[in-house]
């Protein structure tokens, strides 16, 4: 499927990190998607935590690995990635056969994103996170989440330069390793 | 290119295969390399979590205050009510404006903790977390003086931020907003939080339009520090 004007710039923004546009997705698809999931006969309240799951996953893989969709829309990117957060449910519920038999009326392809359980150190470093500066946790963010270059980071922020960023975020990471230690 | 930008190219997949194969090459063989890239995998894994707890918490409180307005004559009838809501507060607004920028202050304005310098009580005792040990325990007296001392021998404008902060938690206004001017123009890790301070001494002083300034300077950093609180702090600074 070719992508509208409309969903390249919304794909653009996701990839920004624009909440806004996150928002736009998430209210424009979510009556779909929970009309959607009614055939495979999971609770509503359910459905709306998978749905919520999928746009934060979509999300964050377009931020941090920086996607771009060129044969699909965010639409079916959404719905693929929503599918597969509904199985791996109903196969917690154990309720898989149904499934498989429903699964080949599906109009959507189902989709995995990497989904490995965040480590107790990482959980914790989490956390640590909410003790460091504001400029550091956005300029950490910057680099660590939303993986922008050095000259990216200068041309979005105050910095005067290369240098000034690489000085800044190595003490910023100094500063959060020894909150991580001592905590 | 160090390391952990090359650790950051091949995370985004901005590498060729020929340097990709160099990075995996590293990982194998050196154990620095491996564990440099394992701590940026845990930083990035670390910011991953907090912000899709944070998105979870925005779609909750979105699914709790639902808009679900689609029809024209609802989508009227909000601007109506729109309409006669700003009406009313500008009513209230002319014949009750009442909000100094004093209780504006006592509001917004919480100590801002020790993010600097962790304390740490076995060590053994230096200067500088003498100072953040009497700032942590609301000494400001005694953290003033020792911030003091330190600036005295080596200019760190980590350092002269907390000193403007004793200062501010001691009520000494004038003189904390003395510190932040220091500091403006300078690189250092609390560039965000020394503009709030310096709006909000500013509110107290009725000085609407410098606080305005410094609010608006946050927003030109695209700052999610304070987001909220000074979205509504620039509202009711352009209602008095």
């Amino acid at each position: 499927m070719k992508n509208t004007v409309s969903d390249d710039q919304l794909q653009k923004r996701l990839r920004a990190d624009d909440k806004k546009a996150l928002e736009e997705i998430y209210v424009a698809y979510k009556s779909e998607f929970i009309n959607y999931s009614k055939r495979y006969k999971i609770e509503t309240s359910d459905v709306l935590d998978i749905y919520q799951d999928a746009i934060i996953a979509m999300h964050q893989n377009f931020v941090m690995s920086r996607i771009e969709l060129k044969t699909s829309t965010i639409k079916t990117y959404l719905f693929g990635i929503g599918k597969n957060k509904l199985f791996k449910r109903l196969k917690e519920k154990q309720r898989l056969l149904r499934v498989e038999v429903e699964q080949q009326k599906d109009e959507y392809t189902e989709i995995k994103l990497e989904s490995n359980l965040p480590t107790e150190n990482q959980l914790k470093l989490a956390k640590r996170l909410n003790e460091i500066s504001g400029t550091c946790k956005k300029l950490l963010q910057l680099f660590y989440y939303r993986n922008l270059t050095i000259e990216e980071i200068v041309e979005l922020t105050h910095y005067k330069d290369g240098n000034t960023v690489r000085s800044h975020k190595s003490r910023c990471l100094k500063n959060l390793k020894t909150l991580f230690k001592v905590k | 290119m160090n390391n952990e930008e090359l650790i950051q190219d091949y995370i985004a997949n901005r590498l060729s295969e020929k340097e990709k194969a160099k990075v995996e090459r590293l990982l194998e063989t050196n154990s620095g390399f491996k564990t440099a890239f394992e701590s940026h995998k845990d930083i990035a894994v670390a910011f991953k979590v907090s912000e899709a707890d944070k998105l979870k918490t925005y779609f909750k409180q979105l699914e709790d205050n639902p808009v679900n307005s689609t029809s024209l004559f609802n989508k009227f009838k909000y601007v109506y009510l729109a309409v006669a809501s700003i009406i009313a507060i500008g009513f209230f607004y002319n014949s009750f404006n009442t909000v100094s920028g004093n209780e504006l202050f006592n509001s917004n304005f919480e100590i801002y903790p020790n993010t600097y310098q962790p304390v740490t009580r076995s060590n053994e005792s230096s200067a500088n977390n003498d100072a953040f040990v009497a700032y942590e325990k609301n000494d400001f007296i005694t953290a003033e003086r020792d911030f003091e001392t330190l600036l005295k021998t080596s200019e760190n404008p980590n350092i002269r931020f907390y000193y403007a902060l004793s200062l501010l938690n001691q009520s000494k206004f004038d003189l904390a907003l003395k510190q932040f001017e220091i500091l403006d123009g300078k690189e250092y890790d609390y560039i965000e939080e020394s503009l709030w301070f310096s709006a909000l001494i500013q509110v107290k002083k009725e000085n609407d339009i410098k606080a305005k300034e410094k609010l608006n300077q946050l927003k030109i950093l695209k700052s999610a520090f304070k987001s909220e609180e000074r979205k509504l702090l620039l509202q009711k600074l352009n209602n008095r």
